[in-house]
């Protein structure tokens, strides 16, 4: 027996805020996060930019002995992930048990720690290495310690497969609720990667705007890396209904694709691929989607890729949809960045408003869609796609209509 | 894009040395015609040959529409000189 699946929490951090009212202002009003970054050795990096969480104060959340085995990857994860279960409404006792599985995307873990850590062995050479390290370090470790703070015993693991963790994170969650493995999920993904030697790892793929990210628009020149964690709880739907639980959307569809390819360069085959997967598996018709959160990452190759495959998955349908980035805001969470934006797309869906594409100017003949440039647009949003493509050739699209 | 770069030019010879170096290509199928993909060079291969052409110029290159309209070596000749060029920059020795 399959069971419908609700979305019943939401959480976020990111540079557009510490919650999810702050990241729906941001959104709602079109405004752009990225700005320049506040890190020790960034003079001597050509990219001074990023979508930094800025006045995170770590001490405000947790208890210092407790921070020392943190990650700010892992502190990000359960700052969300306790407000997406306060919003949710949801008990401890409801929570802890064997019936919750947790399930979070992160691109490349503690990377902030192995940067400091290395730092102070090979940079400063000091003797002593910390030695919550590894634990710090470890991908699973958000994923840990969320499982850990609510007591849930389930199914806890760490999706990793780059800039679609999140997606496959939350597609995974879902395929566990529907068949009644679990009854509820805490999922989505969280990152951290904004150090001296992550951006300058980055800065050397030439993919990072130096100056501003312009999702599909002419003059553009780069993604933005950015900060954050996006974390949601699916619940199924009869049991989220039989306590009363708010309902921000049903999580309808899962698709995902491999380009079997390039290890870099995106492929339009199989973008569309994982949307026509994700529109299946949701039973959903190309017409019934009004809204779409592209992967949008601003780079040259990205957004025509991703416009073309649109255009193959929607066919004619596709010049009706409203597409827009959000990563223009927040930056490219990476491995939160489909959790990041899955917020903000049930957001749209709850609001009735598609946010922007910021920082856009001209239209690109290549990229010839709707992105709903600058301003945020109310609308009508009966279903709407969310689009993770990763390096890798891996692709996860998810797919969320309002509750009926 | 471009079709009549002057392959030959000492400019021109360094940037092909690192596009064979980077992109582990032999020299001799380096042509002015010769594709990207006629070199069997992916998107790593491309990202290897910029950050060579970066340190042994002492450049930035940009990725903005120049370089999306690169097709073939004559291309990457052409976009890379009109850089350095610019930059007022010679080669470095090493």
């Amino acid at each position: 027996m399959t069971h419908k699946v609700a979305v019943t929490g939401l959480g976020c951090i990111s540079a557009l805020g510490p919650d999810v009212v702050a990241f729906w202002d941001g959104l709602s009003n079109g405004r752009c996060g990225i700005g320049p970054l506040d890190l020790p050795g960034i003079e001597d990096l050509h990219v001074k930019i990023g979508g930094q969480v800025k006045g995170f104060d770590p001490t405000a959340h947790f208890a210092s002995a407790k921070l020392a085995a943190l990650d700010a990857f892992s502190q990000f994860a359960l700052v969300a992930a306790r407000e997406a279960v306060a919003n949710a409404g949801l008990s401890a006792s409801d929570i802890a048990g064997p019936r919750t599985a947790v399930i979070v995307g992160t691109g490349i873990g503690g990377i902030s720690t192995l940067n400091d850590a290395f730092y102070q062995r090979y940079g400063l050479g000091k003797r002593r290495i910390d030695a919550a390290t590894i634990p710090k370090a470890m991908p699973n470790a958000a994923a840990s310690h969320i499982s850990m703070e609510f007591g849930v015993n389930g199914p806890a693991f760490a999706v990793c497969s780059a800039c679609s963790s999140a997606n496959h994170a939350m597609g995974i969650a879902l395929g566990l609720v529907r068949a009644g493995v679990v009854d509820r999920a805490i999922t989505g993904g969280s990152e951290a990667n904004l150090n001296y030697g992550n951006i300058n790892a980055w800065e050397a793929l030439k993919v990072l705007t130096p100056n501003a990210c312009r999702p599909f628009s002419r003059g553009r020149n780069g993604m933005s890396l950015g900060d954050g964690a996006g974390i949601i709880v699916l619940e199924r739907m009869d049991l989220a209904k039989a306590r009363g639980a708010q309902i921000h959307a049903e999580m309808a569809g899962a698709g995902c694709s491999a380009d079997a390819g390039d290890l870099l360069r995106p492929d339009a085959n199989g973008a569309a691929a994982a949307i026509r997967n994700a529109l299946a598996d949701g039973g959903l018709a190309p017409e019934d989607v009004d809204y779409v959160n592209a992967h949008g990452t601003g780079t040259l190759l990205n957004d025509p890729v991703e416009t073309a495959a649109i255009r193959a998955a929607f066919g004619a349908h596709a010049d009706k949809l409203a597409v827009s980035s959000t990563k223009s805001m927040h930056g490219h969470g990476l491995g939160a960045a489909g959790a990041i934006e899955m917020v903000a797309t049930i957001l749209a869906l709850k609001h009735q408003v598609a946010p922007p594409t910021a920082n856009w100017l001209e239209r690109d003949p290549k990229c010839d869609l709707d992105y709903v440039p600058n301003q945020a647009r109310a609308m009508p949003i009966r279903a709407a796609v969310s689009n993770s493509f990763a390096f890798g050739g891996l692709n996860a699209v998810l797919a969320v209509k309002r509750a009926s | 894009m471009s079709t009549t770069v002057d392959m030959g030019t000492p400019l021109a010879q360094q940037i092909i040395d690192v596009i064979a170096r980077e992109g582990m290509v032999d020299r001799a199928k380096i042509t002015a015609e010769a594709t990207l993909e006629d070199l069997g060079l992916q998107s790593i291969d491309m990202v290897m040959i910029l950050n060579g052409i970066e340190e042994k110029f002492d450049i930035y290159v940009p990725m903005d529409e120049s370089i999306q309209k690169i097709a073939n070596v004559g291309d990457v000749v052409d976009v890379v000189s009109g850089l350095v060029q610019a930059s007022g920059k010679q080669g470095q020795s090493a």
